[in-house]
């Protein structure tokens, strides 16, 4: 009997077991008939092209590809929300959410309904359309930079041939939208803020187009599909052949999306909550729903564009590709919580600092770099292995141009020694003081 | 009659205080040494400047109603001889007003609005003097020992200071 | 034609970062202070003038609520000044024990006061859910020796209201033995955390002379490298007998600040140990007349609170209540100088150094 209630505090643990493990029975079972999701949609336009003009064939199997989008961001937007409280718990040591249904995992549903019984206040002094307007218009770009993510060898939404401009262009529609927010709700802190990002925002639209462009001239294609094929058929990931790049991307796209430790645009202890301060209800929880959906967008992208999409060393001739997919996005996204649990903020300056005397000028030089290096490998396209070599090389110049550009603007790194305790020798004011540095 | 470890006795400083400024000590006792009102700026600035005295940090400052005056109390201490300087001024109750020490020590600044605030004692040549706890327009000072006998006086507002009825000031 | 005009900022009375109900009104050019006001009094409850009314040991729990962070120091500064005014002396054991429970006390203080410094520089609150840990099992002790974990009304005139438990010292040398670990887990976290670094270092400078004119005390006085510390310079509690040193700053920035913090914590363990190897057997407390009546007079003392020189001027007229108890209040006086840092500075340097002079507002209210 004892030895039953022994292992009552691993039951949890044996439930979630036990679920993976049916999780897991159940996708094996269904592959074969989920392991390309664009067959309905295929299935739905071979059905309306008999009954119904190509339009129309069009429209609703098109129709079936967004719900399926729009419906992954949804499901999403919750467990997103889930996972981020629950990990940030266990980084806090805290137990997290934990009350509603098993492990809590009702928690985001509940709070979604708490958020919409809220009342919506609007300030007096509001201009009251822009303020309207903004969070339901900021929904707009982060669902429409979705369309071209490439989920899967068939599974493109938009098979387009600027998928990355399209992207680029898409994601910076949201300036305009903060800004509105901001400016409407006639609040000093939601100014602040609202300026802070699109300071911020442009600032750090260079870097991000710069690491970009560098994808865009070694791939040769800026559609998402063909840079990921890219990848698999030179057998490389991108990240490693130019983490430069990575990195880049990367950081500017946390102060894209003010997530830690460039979330200036709301910084809690400074202006409270930013552009949004006004907002209550589920005016609020929109603008934290955008967010949260905009993170898990970088990894995404972060995906495709860095690490070789739906490919995983041959496991997705087996598993769906779309679950590998998933899978590098949620690893990315806790990357993200991990950041976020852990570092302080940036200041405003510091941030333009980096931006424009350190990121700048650095993906200048790796962009020229990894321009001569495409020519040699359009050139010699006999050799593939000299893209493994590039590869060392971009590693090594990628540490090298850190350590450089650290010395010419002097970070040195903060020394253990310097943190050792002065003790005082005597008591006593000023010279007492000068007592003790003559000492030391 | 208590002496903390690191206090002057008063015999002591009011001899200090006599030799630099002969008239300026009116009384002293064990522990504290009183003196004149209109002296209080160049005594101060005397012993902050002094190097045998080396007063260079004002300790604390407070006031205490006597019923009939208010004392004024300055606490001085010097952190390199590790001494501490009891001084006390005597003022009227109904022209209460003292020169302010901001200039010499700058730790007075908060420590004078208070006593503003609680005593209405006024001090001269403060850089910003506004009552710091309370609002203004609060009746009264509450600290002084007639405050809740005061005539046609009842502390707090009728409403809230600055608010025009049925206008929201933005 | 443009007209430029600063506009005003409201920072508080509800703010994430001020640390109660604190309101500094700043007149903002960009990103730049130009003006700044702080209004306090929000939490003003007339402690001095309502304890004119009660008598000596009433008045004890009013200490506890001036600076509820911190509530055993102002316990300890109140009743050693009765005690001196009084002329009582406490047994031997209370004296200890008062050490052990003050030290105890500075350690869960600067955790809160570190930890929010880490959340003002834009932490998402895990290092101050980190030292919460630790300060929620001293307040742990405190609740099982006197009922009460923050507004403790643990010190008696006389002595010390209650006997620790027999399960107490266990817990206390096990948290003693654990404490310079989990300060070494913070200084890996944060004190070469490149972030950390660039938020607090050179912002917020106070230079030495400045600090002691503007009659700044405690860790804010030492970040500067003042070497001024009442626990040596003036010692009570027989704080002489016992071997720490007083840790100083570099050049006076909130960094500086935070590591005398964190310094200070180290040294207070060290003082826990020496005091309770050295915890004598006898009784805790003194019988003194329930309406004590000291001899007319006046005294200044103070205590080395954690924030600060905890001043308690008491007037006595030979009556069972005090005739005038000021409080000096480290908090509110280590203000003094925030106009002249955050003028010029951007508002997240000034919230940066706000945070690392650490004030409690109740015990600037009062």
């Amino acid at each position: 009997m004892s030895l039953i209630f022994s292992f009552i505090p691993y039951i949890k643990r044996l439930i979630v077991l036990i679920l993976i493990l049916f999780g897991l029975a159940v996708g094996f079972i269904l592959s074969k008939a989920l392991f390309d999701l664009s067959i309905y949609s295929n299935a739905v336009f071979d059905f309306m092209i008999d009954k119904s003009s190509y339009n129309v064939a069009y429209f609703s199997s098109s129709l079936i590809g967004a719900l399926g989008i729009i419906s992954f961001i949804g499901l999403v937007l919750l467990v997103g929300s889930w996972v981020e409280r629950r990990m940030i718990a266990k980084f806090q040591i805290r137990v997290g959410p934990n009350r509603v249904g098993i492990f809590g995992l009702l928690q985001p549903i509940a709070d979604a309904i708490k958020l919409m019984q809220k009342e919506v206040l609007v300030p007096a002094v509001a201009d009251k359309l822009l303020f309207f307007i903004a969070p339901v218009a900021i929904f707009i770009p982060a669902i429409l930079a979705w369309a071209p993510i490439p989920w899967g060898p068939n599974m493109t939404y938009l098979n387009i041939n600027i998928g990355i401009l399209y992207i680029f262009a898409v994601s910076s529609l949201t300036v305009p939208i903060i800004f509105f927010a901001g400016w409407s709700s006639m609040n000093h802190y939601a100014l602040l803020g609202s300026m802070r990002t699109v300071a911020m925002m442009v600032s750090y639209e260079i870097p991000i187009s710069l690491s970009l462009l560098s994808v865009v001239i070694i791939t040769g294609t800026l559609n998402l599909t063909e840079i990921v094929l890219w990848q698999s058929s030179n057998s490389i990931w991108l990240g490693l052949l130019i983490p430069f790049s990575l990195f880049t991307f990367f950081f500017s796209s946390t102060a894209e999306i003010n997530r830690t430790p460039n979330d200036i645009a709301e910084a809690e202890s400074e202006i409270v909550a930013g552009y949004h301060i006004e907002y209550s209800g589920m005016k609020a929880g929109l603008f934290m729903a955008v967010e949260l959906g905009n993170a898990v967008l970088l990894g995404a992208l972060v995906t495709s564009l860095f690490l070789n999409g739906w490919f995983l060393f041959g496991l997705e001739n087996y598993i769906p590709p779309y679950i590998i997919f998933i899978a590098k996005t949620v690893a990315i996204y806790i990357v993200l919580i991990w950041l976020r649990a852990t570092l302080p903020r940036f200041r405003l300056d510091q941030l333009m600092n980096f931006a424009w005397k350190m990121l700048i000028p650095v993906s200048i030089i790796n962009f020229f770099m990894i321009a001569i290096e495409t020519t040699i490998i359009t050139n010699l396209d006999s050799s593939k292995y000299i893209i493994y070599l590039f590869a060392i090389i971009n590693i090594a110049v990628f540490v090298g141009l850190i350590i450089l550009w650290s010395k010419i603007f002097k970070i040195d790194k903060f020394s253990p020694e310097k943190i050792a305790p002065i003790f005082a020798q005597k008591i006593g004011g000023i010279k007492a003081m000068e007592g003790t540095k003559s000492v030391d | 009659m208590v002496l903390t470890n690191l206090q002057v006795p008063g015999k002591e400083l009011s001899e200090i205080i006599t030799e630099f400024s002969s008239d300026s000590v009116l009384d002293f006792s064990e522990d504290w040494v009183q003196i004149d009102k209109s002296n209080l700026l160049k005594i101060l600035n005397f012993m902050h400047t002094n190097s045998n005295i080396d007063a260079a940090q004002l300790c604390n400052l407070t006031a205490v109603d006597m019923l009939d005056y208010f004392e004024v109390h300055y606490h001085l201490q010097s952190l390199d001889l590790k001494k501490l300087y009891s001084l006390k001024v005597i003022i009227d109750r109904d022209t209460s007003s003292l020169p302010s020490i901001c200039d010499i020590y700058l730790g007075a600044n908060l420590q004078e609005r208070e006593i503003f605030d609680l005593f209405g004692i006024t001090f001269t040549n403060h850089p910003d003097l506004r009552r710091i706890f309370l609002w203004e327009g609060f009746a009264g000072h509450p600290l002084r020992k007639d405050f809740l006998q005061m005539e046609n006086v009842t502390p707090g507002l009728p409403s809230f200071p600055f608010e025009e009825e049925g206008k929201q000031n933005r | 034609m443009t007209v430029q005009e600063n506009y005003e900022l409201n920072i508080g009375p509800q703010h994430p970062s001020t640390h109660g109900v604190f309101r500094i009104k700043v007149s903002m050019n960009g990103e730049t202070i130009e003006d700044l006001d702080m209004i306090v009094g929000y939490l003003h409850r007339s402690m001095e003038k309502l304890s004119e009314e009660r008598t000596y040991t009433q008045n004890i729990p009013f200490t506890d609520r001036a600076d509820y962070l911190a509530a055993m120091s102002n316990n300890l500064g109140y009743c050693l000044a009765i005690e001196k005014l009084a002329n009582v002396i406490p047994p031997q054991r209370a004296t200890v024990l008062r050490v052990i429970f003050a030290e105890l006390q500075r350690i869960a203080s600067h955790a809160m006061a570190n930890g929010t410094l880490v959340s003002d520089a834009g932490a998402w609150q895990t290092p101050l859910l980190y030292m919460f840990r630790e300060r929620e099992k001293i307040l742990d002790l405190f609740e099982m020796t006197c009922g009460a974990r923050l507004t403790t009304n643990y010190m008696r005139i006389g002595g010390v209201a209650f006997e620790p438990p027999a399960e107490f010292y266990p817990l206390l040398n096990d948290l003693l033995g654990e404490l310079p670990d989990k300060i070494d887990e913070y200084m890996d976290l944060l004190s070469t955390n490149e972030i950390f670094i660039a938020r607090t270092k050179n912002v917020g400078i106070i230079n030495p002379k400045d600090a002691i004119n503007a009659s700044l005390s405690g860790p804010a006085l030492r970040g500067s490298g003042v070497p001024w510390d009442l626990r040596k310079a003036d010692p009570y509690c027989d704080y002489d007998n016992y071997d720490f040193d007083v840790p100083l700053g570099l050049i006076g920035d909130s960094y500086d600040r935070f590591m005398v913090r964190m310094f200070e914590v180290k040294e207070s363990v060290k003082i826990i140990k020496q005091a309770l190897n050295n915890l004598p057997l006898g009784m805790h407390k003194t019988q003194i007349p329930l309406a004590l009546r000291p001899e007319p007079g006046q005294l200044y003392f103070r205590t080395e609170g954690p924030r600060g020189e905890l001043g308690y001027f008491v007037v006595s007229d030979g009556g069972p209540a005090p005739y005038r108890l000021h409080i000096r209040p480290p908090s509110l006086i280590n203000l003094s100088l925030l106009k002249q840092l955050a003028i010029g500075s951007s508002l997240p340097d000034a919230i940066v150094t706000l945070g690392s002079i650490d004030i409690v507002v109740g015990e600037i209210d009062r």
